[in-house]
């Protein structure tokens, strides 16, 4: 007898695999990747049902109860030997005991896909990762640094949350030096601040630095440095590079090996709770030790409503890497990448739906690897028998080694 | 938006190419950029714009003009993105 299938979003399924999630239950992921149904937390419950939003706070990662959320105070250590997390006093006496953390030894990365929306509001506008860039590594990562610039203060304030960072992920946990705007329930407002977050996943637990406010036009460098590394795991340190007690240094936990520069928001109602323009993350950095980690990242573009997106800049990940967040739609399209051998060129085309026919364009080939120059000529455009009008671009690799490129076009 | 920058002569049946570069990490996204001339006969071809990008990171933009007349040639660059 077939087997009855459900067409669910993402496509169609055994009937056996889909499951409803009734009203104050929540889906939590077990330590052997498996899922169960459980009732909310007491606190979250209060928060979703009784509007007591102050119960809730909405940490990089989602929603958790504010009991699950803590302060790291200025030079304590947080431990984590042994899956049980302590506070640690620099002389190591225990400052708080938060317990244990379970952790999964493999598996996908933590983030996206552990966000916990909040249930309180329905936003306008999509929430969570809304767009990212991601590299696993092969070899340990020893450093990973990036530096932007703190965007203009959104045009509206209807209060909206908003998470710039890079960082480091496991499948259980993040470790990220984060600009914030907006109130998380549990510190932050209409203004810019930075704080380290180390975090688990579905509503577990979260600490944080010590928030610093900072302002539109400051430079900031977040930085994860591998300490040490023994049988009792790895050892981290997070902040903010030369700002006072922006992170806290993290000891004998499982390995991070995604490296990931990631937007993500919360609340959003308007294009306009947005910055405008874009985030030039720029200055990656990425070191695995002795040996060449060989980045490669994967972008994702998970919420598009008001045309956000990420875009490579620059392939390099010694120091001049850059990935580019667009909080709105670019002023030029985007579309299709490649690589080209030194000296050589390639043909490419360029269609459009309809009559095909979208008036002048100029096509240009940006290259995205270092120490490369690349030309663009000549643009053609074809009628075939059907009336459809298709554009075509060539490139030539005027550099001496092979080059990335990615298209980017436009008219009027 | 439009821009004009850059100014020379151009010898009858030569070439010479410009480069053009922004502040931050030079990129204003893909731009158009001719040689006008600004004398009268003068014939100008802008026959090849290129982007390069350096090892710190920066983009920067070429344009290559040929004179097509039969005498030298004054121009000025013209140009503009979205």
């Amino acid at each position: 007898m077939k087997e009855k299938q459900v067409i669910t979003p993402g496509g169609p399924r055994p009937s056996e695999n889909v499951f409803g999630v009734p009203p104050g239950h929540f889906v939590r992921r077990r330590p052997d990747g498996s899922y169960v149904v459980e009732p909310a937390p007491q606190s979250e419950m209060r928060g979703a049902d009784q509007g007591m939003a102050e119960e809730i706070v909405i940490t990089p990662g989602g929603a958790r109860p504010r009991a699950r959320v803590h302060s790291i105070e200025p030079e304590a250590i947080l431990d984590g030997t042994n899956g049980h997390y302590r506070m640690l006093h620099p002389s190591g006496d225990t400052l708080a005991d938060f317990g244990a953390i379970e952790h999964v030894s493999e598996g996908e990365p933590l983030m996206p896909r552990n966000v916990v929306l909040p249930s309180r509001v329905a936003p306008a506008l999509g929430s969570g990762w809304i767009c990212y860039a991601s590299w696993n590594r092969v070899n340990t990562i020893t450093s990973f640094s990036t530096t932007w610039t703190v965007p203009p203060a959104p045009a509206t304030d209807n209060g909206q949350l908003v998470y710039i960072f890079n960082g480091i992920q496991s499948a259980s946990m993040i470790y990220q030096p984060v600009l914030q705007w907006g109130s998380n329930g549990e510190f932050g407002g209409s203004y810019w601040c930075v704080a380290s977050w180390y975090a688990d996943s579905q509503g577990g637990p979260a600490f944080h630095s010590t928030p610093v406010s900072v302002n539109t036009g400051d430079q900031l460098i977040g930085i994860m440095t591998l300490t040490g590394q023994s049988p009792q795991g790895f050892s981290y340190n997070c902040e903010f590079q030369g700002i006072a007690n922006s992170g806290y240094p993290l000891q004998n936990v499982p390995e991070l090996w995604q490296c990931v520069e990631t937007l993500e928001c919360y609340q959003m109602t308007a294009a306009t709770d947005y910055p405008s323009g874009k985030t030039e993350m720029a200055s990656i950095n990425i070191q695995t030790g002795a040996t060449d980690p060989g980045v490669v990242w994967t972008f994702v573009d998970s919420v598009t409503d008001v045309g956000q997106h990420i875009l490579p800049f620059d392939n390099s990940y010694s120091g001049h890497g850059e990935v580019d967040i667009w909080y709105g739609p670019g002023p030029y399209w985007v579309s299709g990448s490649g690589t080209v051998a030194a000296g050589a060129s390639q043909q490419w085309s360029f269609a459009w739906g309809g009559s095909g026919d979208v008036g002048p364009q100029l096509i240009q080939a940006e290259p995205l690897s270092e120490s490369s120059q690349l030309a663009t000529a000549p643009i053609a455009e074809s009628l075939d028998s059907n009336g459809h009008l298709t554009y075509y671009a060539t490139l030539t690799n005027q550099g001496s080694t092979a080059a990335q490129f990615q298209w980017r076009g436009g008219g009027r | 938006m439009a821009w004009t920058s850059g100014s020379g002569t151009l010898a009858a049946g030569t070439s010479q190419q410009w480069s053009f570069s922004w502040g931050g990490n030079g990129d204003v996204g893909p731009q158009l950029i001719q040689a006008e001339p600004t004398n009268a006969s003068g014939e100008l071809a802008t026959t090849e714009i290129a982007e390069g990008l350096d090892n710190n990171g920066h983009l920067t933009y070429y344009a290559t003009v040929e004179n097509l007349g039969s005498t030298a040639a004054q121009f000025q660059w013209r140009g503009g993105g979205f």
